[in-house]
């Protein structure tokens, strides 16, 4: 089963154009080269909470990741590049269930995705509305769901719930909605510690 | 000079109905009828982190929240509130330079941006809020209707409120070249750096 491992970071503005060149040249190039993961997206967070800058990367396993994180050259690389970014955090994200990930070899589109903890209590009530409801609802306004993710390295709060967009105005045409806002309403009674981001590609992997 | 009283709080599950009726018929009116603050907006936040909900009021000095703060009828109020809500949290915003804080009379949607500024480049950053963040905001279509210094409550100690006619011209915004290139310059003169896009509840007429 695929998971994901997400790298997120501000950076050191002086230190920008040096940051540009080595995400692009060596960083990602040389994780891809490794063969054990693939990098599939960078972002920036156009709303919602920072760190600004994400960098996306898949596995085919865990396995993979911990071989990963383990290499030298990777840890090198990751030396490398505390010099140009501060507040650096990793999550390692998995799929809590048999649904397949949504999941393409570079991203496209725009990310909105959604983040919360699944209230003890309401566990079973949540898994029926969001298989039933909040998945074919989002669906129903025009993205894609990309995966339901449980985080299981990292800050919580533990559940990201991530769709792709086309466009931005679809987007924004969701939020304005009213039956968005009942869903999300219908969501919130179901979980706590929710929040979400609207994410825009950096264009260093994906434009 | 105007100053804002934010208050922020999740609504408990099985509650909503209980707690829409609260606010409408209850709580908004008694707080506007104490005459020390006016709730002008309740607002969803449609993208960013919780608490969910929040709801703007407006006095015209910070002696003005503080006689509300004492007075017996907002603290029945405040306790019958806590019955229906989780996570309330409240924000004292004082105006900051270098906008003059306003409240929209029509319909809006609202992109604010909080963050701390990094003091060493204090100087800098007003020069570019002023000369170039502001007009080149107005022309992505985003007004900005106030900058506020967090007086009192949690950080980031600054908020910048944007005002904007629609969600999809807010996105329009945000993914456009000009607002990327202005976000990358002022995070190289503040910290802590997120925002929010507000949605209004209905709550208030």
């Amino acid at each position: 089963m695929p998971v994901k491992l997400i790298q997120y970071w501000d950076i050191r503005h002086f230190r920008k154009t040096d940051f540009d060149s080595f995400f692009t040249q060596q960083f990602v190039p040389q994780i891809n080269d490794t063969g054990l993961m693939q990098m599939v997206g960078s972002w920036h967070v156009a709303s919602g909470e920072g760190p600004y800058f994400i960098a996306e990367g898949i596995a085919t396993s865990v396995d993979k990741v911990e071989s990963l994180i383990m290499a030298p050259p990777y840890i090198e690389l990751r030396h490398e590049l505390f010099r140009f970014v501060k507040d650096y955090n990793t999550k390692l994200l998995v799929q809590p269930d048999a649904i397949e990930p949504n999941l393409i070899e570079i991203e496209h589109g725009y990310k909105f995705n959604q983040h919360f903890n699944i209230n003890p209590a309401d566990y079973y009530e949540f898994l029926s509305f969001e298989e039933k409801e909040h998945i074919p609802g989002m669906e129903g306004f025009g993205l894609t769901i990309v995966g339901c993710w449980n985080v299981a390295v990292g800050a919580t709060p533990y559940v990201i719930d991530e769709t792709r967009a086309q466009d931005l105005a679809t987007i924004g045409e969701m939020l304005e909605s009213a039956a968005y806002q009942k869903l999300t309403l219908k969501l919130l009674s179901l979980v706590s510690n929710y929040g979400c981001k609207i994410l825009i590609p950096s264009g260093h992997i994906n434009t | 000079m105007i100053v804002k009283f934010i208050q922020y709080w999740d609504v408990l599950s099985e509650r909503e109905e209980e707690f829409r009726k609260f606010v409408v018929k209850s709580y908004i009116p008694g707080i506007n009828e104490t005459g020390f603050l006016k709730i002008v907006e309740s607002w969803h936040v449609a993208s960013g982190e919780g608490p969910f909900n929040i709801m703007e009021g407006v006095a015209d000095s910070v002696k003005s929240i503080n006689n509300l703060l004492q007075l017996d009828e907002f603290k029945k109020l405040n306790h019958l509130l806590h019955f229906l809500v989780t996570n309330y949290k409240t924000k004292l915003l004082v105006p900051t330079g270098p906008v003059e804080g306003i409240v929209p009379e029509h319909i809006n949607y609202r992109f604010n941006h909080h963050y701390n500024i990094n003091y060493d480049k204090y100087d800098d950053y007003i020069e570019f809020i002023k000369n170039e963040h502001i007009p080149a905001m107005e022309v992505l279509g985003i007004k900005i209707i106030g900058g506020w210094d967090v007086a009192i409550g949690p950080g980031p100690n600054i908020v910048i409120e944007g005002s904007c006619s629609s969600v999809k011209q807010i996105l329009a915004a945000i993914g456009s070249e000009k607002y990327q290139e202005l976000t990358s310059k002022l995070l190289t003169m503040v910290s802590g750096f997120g925002s929010k896009i507000l949605v209004a509840t209905g709550l208030v007429s």
